[in-house]
């Protein structure tokens, strides 16, 4: 048996161990960046939707009416739960989070409303929604909103004047 | 065994600090996108729009003056508790300083605030 060679077989073997790793490292580094990525996007998004949201919660009239505070597009479509008021909720939101300086976005949403009632109950209704939501990467932007149910206009609530929660799941489509 | 050929030692120099030299880079890419996601983790993570959004809310309710106040407030606590696992109390004042105190367990925010009982003035200089 030939004998000769030996170093220059441990070398080859040790630089091929060498290349092999780095090339591991590498790729492997490369790959750690999509995750980096969707955060930043995820960021942004959940800006934009609270954003549209606390657009939507203020008021367009500034009149002295009978309330002493007028009521904003979102306290509205709330209060008008079951008579058209996701819909109004759905376009105007829609309008406001789909605005980009070329064309229009693309965006889904689904969202749920949380109540309290006296007795210490919460309890959660569906709101409007696009699509339903099926494990997309989604974000997940809420608001307070100051409603008055004094009539009992929606049956699930309490009638009295009180505060629930919106929360608007959302996600590029 | 055969003598050790000693030829080629500048090129063999040269692998050695080309391949430590890509390990390094390598090492300053993974760093530089991990601060990436970590900024971005950070500013998911705090409670900003939370925050915003509450103290609004409490001004409203300063604004409409409702008979029910501390119910209202109750349901800021309930449902805040339960939907968005943070603490929240607010103490009503009808001439004094009101209080908003804010705990998600990461954050904690805490303010004593003396609203402006009459926005009238405001309500025509926007009309």
């Amino acid at each position: 048996m030939n004998t000769d060679g030996q170093l220059y077989t441990i070398e080859g073997v040790a630089a091929s161990v060498l290349v092999l790793t780095t090339v591991y490292l590498v790729l492997s580094t490369t790959t750690v960046l999509t995750p980096g990525e969707t955060h930043i996007y995820d960021m942004q998004l959940e800006q934009l939707g609270n954003d549209v949201l606390a657009v939507m919660d203020l008021n367009e009239t500034w009149g002295a009416g009978s309330h002493k505070y007028p009521k904003s597009p979102l306290e509205n479509y709330i209060e008008s739960i079951g008579s058209g008021g996701e819909d109004q909720f759905k376009n105007h939101f829609l309008f406001l989070a789909n605005q980009t300086t070329d064309g229009s976005d693309n965006l889904k949403f689904t969202s749920t409303i949380t109540y309290r009632k006296l007795t210490g109950e919460i309890g959660t209704i569906n709101f409007a929604q696009t699509n339903d939501y099926n494990r997309e990467r989604a974000v997940k932007v809420t608001r307070w909103v100051n409603i008055d149910n004094s009539l009992g206009g929606i049956s699930d609530l309490d009638a009295r004047p009180q505060t629930v929660l919106l929360e608007v799941l959302l996600w590029r489509g | 065994m055969a003598r050790l050929n000693d030829d080629g030692q500048w090129i063999i120099l040269m692998a050695f600090i080309i391949s430590i030299g890509i390990f390094f880079i390598a090492i300053l890419l993974n760093q530089s996108v991990l601060v990436g996601q970590t900024t971005a983790e950070a500013v998911l993570e705090f409670p900003k729009a939370d925050i915003q959004d509450l103290r609004n809310e409490v001004w409203v309710i300063f604004i409409r003056n409702e008979s029910n106040i501390d119910e209202i407030i109750e349901d800021i606590k309930g449902i805040s508790l339960s939907r968005k696992a943070a603490v929240v109390d607010i103490e009503s004042n009808t001439t004094g300083p009101w209080k908003i105190h804010y705990n998600n367990g990461i954050t904690r925010y805490s303010e004593e605030i003396q609203y402006v009982s009459d926005p009238y003035p405001y309500y025509y200089f926007h009309y």
